[in-house]
Formats: C-alpha cells, structure tokens, sequence
C-alpha cells in the first residue's frame, strides 16, 4: 500500500536539505538578527523559504501572477511582525500560518488567469502527448485542490505538498492532530470523487 | 460492527494501525473509504506546481527585498519595534501622569480667592442705626467725617485719621463705662 509521499513539493538543488533541528536553529539565528536590525538576515529567510511560500500560494490561486503577489505580501507581513516573533512555534510554521491565513483573505473575486508561467520548465524526457496528458493531469487537479472546503484544502496542500507532519498543520491551522488527520482523508475522498465526475462529464 | 474512523483509516493508509488494518480487510465499507483516499491520494501527489524559471526565484528576493526596503524607509526603526499595543500602554501611561501629576505636586498652585458675594451683612447707610449712635457720642466725627458714600460705620471708623480715631475711642470709653473693652 503506498505511503503518503515524504517530499512531494519539488526541492530545489539549490537549497540543500538540512535537519529539522538544525534548520530551526538557523531560523532562530536569522530571526534574533532581525529583530537586532540586521536587514540582511531577513533576506536569508526569504530565500530560504521563497519556494515553499510561492508554492503554496500557487496551490490556492493557481496562477503565477497571482501566487507571486502574495508570495510577496506574505513575507511583507512576516517583516512587520517579526519583532513580535516570540519563537513559541518554529519560524517556519509561524510562516505558513501567515501564508495561510493571506491566502485564505485573498479576495475570490479575482478570476485565475489561465495561461501558465511562459517560462515555465518543461520536462524533455517525456514526449510532447504525454506531456500535454501530464499537464492536463495536473491542471485538472490543481483546480480541484482550488474547490474542495477551505480546512480540507489547507490540509491536503500543507501535508501533501509541503511534507509537513500532522502536529505542524495543526499548529498551522488551530486544529487538533485528530481533525487534521479526518480532514486530510475527507479531503483525498473528495477529492478523487470531484475527478471522477468531472471525467464523465 | 463499529467501522473505523476516519482519523484511523488516515493511519492506516500511512502504513500504521495494525489494529485496524486487520478490521479494514474484513469489512468491505472500510476497504472502499480506504481505497477511495488512496485514489485522491495518489491524483494529488501527481499534480505539481508548474515551476517557474531559475531566474524567477532571485526575481522574487528582489522584489521582496525592495518591499521590505520600502517599508522600513516609511516606518523608522524605532517605530518598527514598537507595537501597537506597546504605543497604547505608553500612551495609558502618559495620561495617567498627566491626569496625577498636578495632585501629587510637592507644592501645589494655590487655590484662587472664592470671589466676594455681592450680598454685604452691613445693613445700608440709611438703615444703620450704628450711624445714629456714633453720632450721638461723637458728634465732631459724625457730622463732618461720615461721607456721603460711606456704608455704615465699620466703613467710616475705617476712614478716621489715628487721631480722630483715638478722640472716638476716648468719647466712647465714657459713654461705655470703665474697664469695659470696646
């Protein structure tokens, strides 16, 4: 029986993986040096968690332009309140609460943009139908993901794509381990239910 | 039969909860939940974020960076650090000093004279009989030194001269009687 993926937001090479502990450590570095007035350290913090914030913005928008804004917005605001970061929860999930909660504020009048990131990296080892199969795939998905109620899908973006344990989500979201965990099985339930319908349209 | 939550079922399609794996073989209702998430589980793992360009990634620090810049220009340091709550308790403080501060004064301003009523106990120049007597025992003062303004006889014993006032003192001594106190 398969597992639930250990890391299946795509890591970058660029950004070495490190251990939990010792990446809590740097971030409580970075952070004190912040709150010090060292502007630079700030910009360490952003590029070390710009994918992650990006990715998951993109999971609730489904669009570039979009999920770009509020990339933005979300370490703008981690910047204004740093100085009232206590460090009661890691950096990183003080972070994603952020990023959640500007998502979720994100106003729903505003329409995806259709049309995919021009630049974006296309995988050569497969051949132009599968691919377009892949990214249909996705698409489709990703819309779903965009539909499914606003606690199942937290859940499901921050545990399946961003390879977070349940007692983080829940710290993220407010929730307790059991709800996290019955609100990410109704979420793949729904999930696979909204897919099968649509493919009989 | 009591089926298996769906917290547990989670653990079992993690790989845990032998327990109830064991109960999910035998019971076609949980098999189906279970085999219904593993399908959305292994769509969503399928469906990735398009990813943009290596170059994007330093895009997005810059203009996070220039943001960020931006801010601190707009809002001084100082008031970086302080919050709003922070700015609320000072200003609790300051208005709580300002509100104390004239009472707990060492020496405090004095307090201005209470204005004079209008109304005076002396009755009106005509209806002093105090007037009659002092003319009565001394008839110098009386008839030359009781000016038309004047009030009553406190307000024109006030206006004698020392030695009009010793004369008086002398004439009324005599008309009291010694050893009595004027």
């Amino acid at each position: 029986m398969p597992s639930i993926p250990a890391a299946l937001a795509a890591s970058d090479e660029s950004a070495p993986e490190l251990a939990p502990a010792r990446r809590h450590e740097d971030d409580r570095d970075a952070v004190a040096a912040c709150q010090g007035g060292e502007r630079e350290a700030f910009d360490r913090l952003v590029e070390k968690y710009q994918r992650d914030v990006y990715r998951l913005c993109y999971r609730y928008v489904n669009n570039h332009q979009d999920a770009n804004d509020m990339a933005q917005e979300v370490f703008l605001k981690a910047y204004r309140a740093l100085d009232r970061f206590r460090g009661d929860s890691s950096f990183s999930t003080w972070l994603y609460r952020i990023a959640v909660n500007t998502c979720l504020n994100f106003r729903a009048s505003r329409k995806p943009e259709a049309a995919e990131l021009p630049e974006a990296l296309a995988d050569k080892s497969q051949g132009p139908l599968e691919r377009l199969e892949r990214d249909e795939q996705s698409r489709l998905v990703r819309e779903a993901v965009t539909r499914l109620p606003e606690k199942q899908r937290a859940t499901l973006i921050l545990k399946i794509y961003h390879d977070l344990t349940h007692e983080e989500v829940s710290a993220i979201l407010g929730s307790t381990v059991g709800t996290v965990k019955a609100n990410l099985f109704h979420a793949l339930g729904n999930l696979r239910k909204m897919l099968v319908a649509e493919a009989g349209e | 039969m009591s089926h298996v939550p769906e917290p547990r079922l989670l653990d079992v399609l993690e790989g845990r909860g032998a327990t109830d794996r064991a109960h999910v073989d035998a019971c076609a209702q949980c098999r189906a939940r279970l085999a219904e998430a593993q399908a959305g589980l292994a769509l969503a793992a399928g469906a990735e974020v398009p990813e943009p360009s290596p170059v994007y990634w330093e895009s997005l620090r810059r203009q996070v960076s220039r943001r960020v810049d931006e801010e601190s220009e707009r809002r001084p340091a100082f008031w970086r650090r302080v919050s709003l709550g922070h700015a609320l308790a000072a200003a609790a403080v300051l208005a709580g000093i300002a509100t104390f501060l004239p009472v707990a004064g060492r020496h405090p301003a004095p307090l201005p004279e209470p204005p004079l009523p209008a109304w005076s106990a002396l009755p009106p120049a005509e209806e002093d009989e105090g007037l009659d007597v002092l003319r009565a025992v001394a008839p110098v003062v009386a008839d030359a030194s009781v000016p038309a303004a004047c009030g009553g006889v406190a307000e024109c014993a006030v206006d004698l001269s020392d030695e009009e006032s010793q004369v008086l003192a002398d004439r009324l001594r005599r008309e009291i009687g010694p050893g009595k106190d004027l």
